[in-house]
């Protein structure tokens, strides 16, 4: 495929044999001791600060999934649920909507504290807020829909500190899905698809202090402003408002940034729009940039690169190729060398793209379409993207990553900016969803350096979960109907599922404690691309349950004296 | 009400909520129209619960009201005109779903056209200077952005006044107060808090027996830390010489100070330019 440098296509060959290899290093263990990991735990929304949501957990596998029950049920209370717990030390911590933070026995659902923080009017509309949860130095971070990034100490639930991140009245905006831990700093972006400057921020754990704050505009004297108009940079948008991953090695985090603002006139805004539609690589240190990798300059499409950079490492002759994966909007992915940002290879992870020609050998967009002003085309990928916020899963064990795809298109057309200050949204432009006219959802499993699938299972409608993979060769997800799931990792065939009783939007995540591996699955839809099932699967839709907050906790039958009953 | 709407596809297709008439069916379409147009995540949310546009919840408008927002856009805001983009028929749907926002709607009659203020009245616009002293005030993106601790009108920070009602000051008496700030300032009181052997010196927020909070200023934006008595802390009255109220004005220009003198008297009435000759005289 044109998509791949030659010479990468001859490296990555090479390569195909240690893949299924890789293992994860840690040059120096000492710092490996402060940053999470899964193991028994599930410590940060991805997992690990890897961003690849993969457990080496293998009691549950492939074998043996299929006997997996309800160890435990926990109902929040609240309307819908989007949030993925973590696990450490045997207690899960999970954030329910409305600022509704609980820790509870893993093993038994038994509430150990909870609070309730109490939400000011007029912060956003509640979607995607209240989502993850960070955890280091004993202490829970937080960020809440009024704005705020919160430490609560992880015993006892007590506030420790909480320092306000931007006024939400001013910048119309909330906290990034999930905050995750770099080193002795904790990491969160800003989520508001408006007229705003976004920006990257990083506190230190124990005290709350600003450690830093990169803004993904470049201000006036600093390099890439000239890729805006004078007027606009600074409330030129490029919302952070997903999640990132940390390399403690390189002491690098990694984040993704969103798409420019007025979103789908991008004739106002001539220029490549630094650094929106952009991976980051930002110095955990200082904030400073060591590199950015654009995807879509001058994105008049809504094509953010706001979904998660996922770090892999992959061994070839004795070294380790340190890499990171990132999946656009758009329909492609990006393979980078994550200590510089240089291009490796990409390739489409959905089957419906038609706003371009395909990369050229640097990765830009070949002959990319554009919105035009009062013109209606029918663009594909949709606004809502070939995915947005359910996170894929590499398996260092197989050596593939998992990806969903949602295939729909959108009659896309570009409309007169009106001048906004900031806080407005500022569409500039008109979007109409429709479904892909010739191919369907699916869930596939790439090699990640050729994009070449393994297999690729079709989906009645969008499959609006994250993945979630572990070592016993299991793929873990849900579907709008409610039911979780386990995919063989290997060939794709559903080897499990339950029936949770709502939709499910939210990330499976897997743990153990005492040597009992547990499987959890919040159940309660939201988030925009589920709103897409009713409008354009209606017959479908007819089978999405109601919506409810529960999450569901699995394990395999414990032997001894319970099977005597 | 609003938690029954959360999701407004999915409330619209599973058609639970009582809704007279029109027909369920029409309902479920209105919704889906609603969702793909009106919802999507960037505008009035799921179920017009509000995303970045207004909240459609509970809002009792007028159906007249929102025909003629729907169809023409409603200028000065970003809200856009569908006529050309939905069919007379789909208005009519959205029309009836929005209309189903508000269950307990004494507009909900036919009626003329009462309009259904969805904001305030837009606010005299400032002039350039104190557009410019705005955005310094609000820009967090300097290092003691008066925002931080500060409000306008309700917008900022928690920790010292809100800044509203200086308008009326003059702008020597105001550039004083930024400069050289009254020390101390009883209405915000300082303590210090020892704790597992680090000190920490901040205004009180609430000291009680079971709780001691402190803005902690030494760093922007400034941090809100929670102490506990029962876990052993030592607390204590800072001097009250401490230059905790301290503004660090070394990042701005005094033509900074001026436009942000601008904008808080600017509260009082239509913009007026401040000259930097008006800060040195009382």
């Amino acid at each position: 495929m044109g998509m791949i440098r030659q010479k990468s296509a001859r490296r990555i060959g090479a390569w195909m044999g240690a893949a299924a290899l890789a293992v994860m290093t840690f040059a120096n263990a000492a710092q490996a001791a402060d940053t999470p990991q899964t193991g028994s735990d599930w410590p940060g929304f991805f997992g690990d600060n890897r961003a690849q949501s993969y457990s080496p957990l293998d009691q549950i596998n492939s074998k043996n999934v299929a006997k997996l029950q309800v160890a435990w049920a926990f109902q929040t209370g609240e309307t819908t649920l989007g949030a993925t717990p973590i696990v450490v030390d045997g207690i899960m911590y999970l954030l329910a909507p409305n600022n509704h933070l609980f820790a509870l026995d893993a093993t038994n659902g038994q509430v150990i504290w909870a609070g309730k923080r109490e939400i000011p009017s007029g912060t956003l509309g509640g979607v995607g807020s209240s989502t993850g949860l960070a955890m280091g130095f004993g202490l829970l971070f937080q960020g809440t829909r009024d704005n705020h990034l919160v430490a609560v100490d992880a015993k006892t639930g007590r506030d420790v500190w909480d320092v306000q991140i931007e006024d939400y009245r001013q910048c119309k905006c909330t906290t990034s899905f999930t905050p995750i831990m770099a080193g002795d700093k904790v990491v969160v972006g800003a989520r508001g698809d408006v007229a705003h400057r976004g920006y990257i921020s990083a506190y230190e754990a124990k005290t709350g202090k600003l450690a830093w704050r990169f803004y993904v505009i470049p201000a006036e004297g600093e390099p890439g402003n000239d890729s805006w108009p004078k007027d606009i940079w600074n409330v030129g948008g490029g919302s952070t408002w997903y999640g990132g991953s940390y390399d403690p090695e390189l002491n690098l985090v990694y984040w993704g940034v969103g798409n420019p603002q007025p979103m789908l006139n991008a004739a106002s805004r001539p220029g490549a729009n630094l650094y929106t539609d952009s991976v980051v690589a930002l110095d955990a240190a200082t904030g400073k940039l060591k590199w950015f990798y654009q995807e879509n300059p001058n994105d008049s499409l809504d094509y953010d690169s706001a979904p998660e950079p996922t770090l892999l490492d992959i061994q070839h002759d004795g070294k380790t190729e340190k890499l990171l994966l990132h999946a656009n909007k758009s329909g492609f992915t990006y393979v980078l060398d994550r200590a510089t940002g240089k291009y490796v290879a990409g390739w489409p992870h959905a089957d419906k793209i038609t706003w371009n020609k395909g990369l050229d050998k640097d990765g830009h967009p070949i002959d990319p379409v554009e919105t035009q002003l009062g013109v209606e085309k029918l663009i594909c990928p949709s606004l809502y993207g070939s995915r947005a916020g359910n996170h894929s899963t590499y398996s260092p064990k197989t050596g593939l990553w998992y990806n969903t795809s949602f295939e729909t298109c959108a009659y896309t057309k570009a409309m007169p900016v009106m001048q906004g200050k900031e806080g407005d949204m500022i569409m500039g432009g008109f979007i109409r969803p429709v479904r892909s006219p010739d191919t369907k959802p699916f869930i596939a499993a790439f090699d990640p350096l050729t994009g070449k699938r393994k297999w690729t299972v079709p989906t009645e409608v969008p499959n609006v979960s994250p993945l979630t993979s572990t070592a016993g060769n299991l793929v873990f997800g849900g579907d709008v109907f409610g039911n979780a799931y386990a995919l063989d990792a290997t060939d794709g065939k559903k080897l499990w599922s339950f029936p949770t009783g709502s939709g499910i939007s939210a990330s499976p995540i897997t743990y153990s404690v005492k040597g009992r591996q547990y499987v959890a699955v919040p159940s309660g839809l939201q988030g925009a691309p589920a709103t897409l099932i009713g409008p354009l699967w209606p017959e479908a839709a007819k089978k999405v349950p109601p919506v409810g907050s529960t999450l569901f906790v699995f394990a395999l039958p414990e032997k001894g004296p319970a099977d005597a009953h | 009400m609003r938690t029954k709407l959360a999701i407004a596809a999915l409330a619209a297709l599973a058609a639970s909520r009582a809704v007279a008439a029109p027909a369920a069916q029409e309902m479920m379409q209105g919704g889906n129209v609603f969702a793909i147009t009106c919802s999507s995540s960037f505008c009035h949310g799921e179920g017009g619960v509000g995303a970045r546009g207004p909240s459609l919840l509970n809002r009792n408008f007028a159906p007249d009201f929102v025909r003629s927002t729907v169809t023409n856009g409603r200028s000065g805001t970003p809200m856009p005109s569908f006529k050309d983009s939905l069919s007379a028929h789909e208005i009519d749907l959205v029309v009836d779903y929005v209309m189903s926002l508000s269950p307990n709607n004494h507009n909900a009659g036919a009626g003329p056209a009462a309009p259904a203020p969805a904001s305030a009245p837009p606010p005299t616009p400032l002039n350039k200077q104190a557009e410019a002293g705005r955005k310094v005030f609000f820009d967090l993106a300097r290092t003691g952005s008066c925002a931080a601790c500060h409000s306008y009108k309700q917008e900022g920070g928690p920790i010292g006044a809100d800044l509203t009602g200086v308008a009326k000051r003059t702008p020597h008496d105001l550039y004083k107060a930024i400069t050289k700030p009254t020390v101390p300032d009883a209405d915000y009181p300082v303590a210090t808090v020892t704790a597992g052997g680090t000190t920490v010196t901040g205004i009180v927020k609430q000291k009680t027996e079971k709780i001691v909070q402190l803005y902690d200023l030494s760093s922007v934006p400034p941090v809100l830390r929670s102490f506990y008595p029962a876990d052993g802390i030592k607390v204590g009255d800072a001097a009250a010489t401490t230059p905790i109220y301290a503004h660090d004005l070394s990042g701005y220009s005094k033509d900074e100070l001026a436009s942000v003198i601008a904008f808080l008297k600017s509260a009082a009435g239509p913009s007026k330019d401040v000259t930097p000759q008006e800060l040195a005289q009382p």
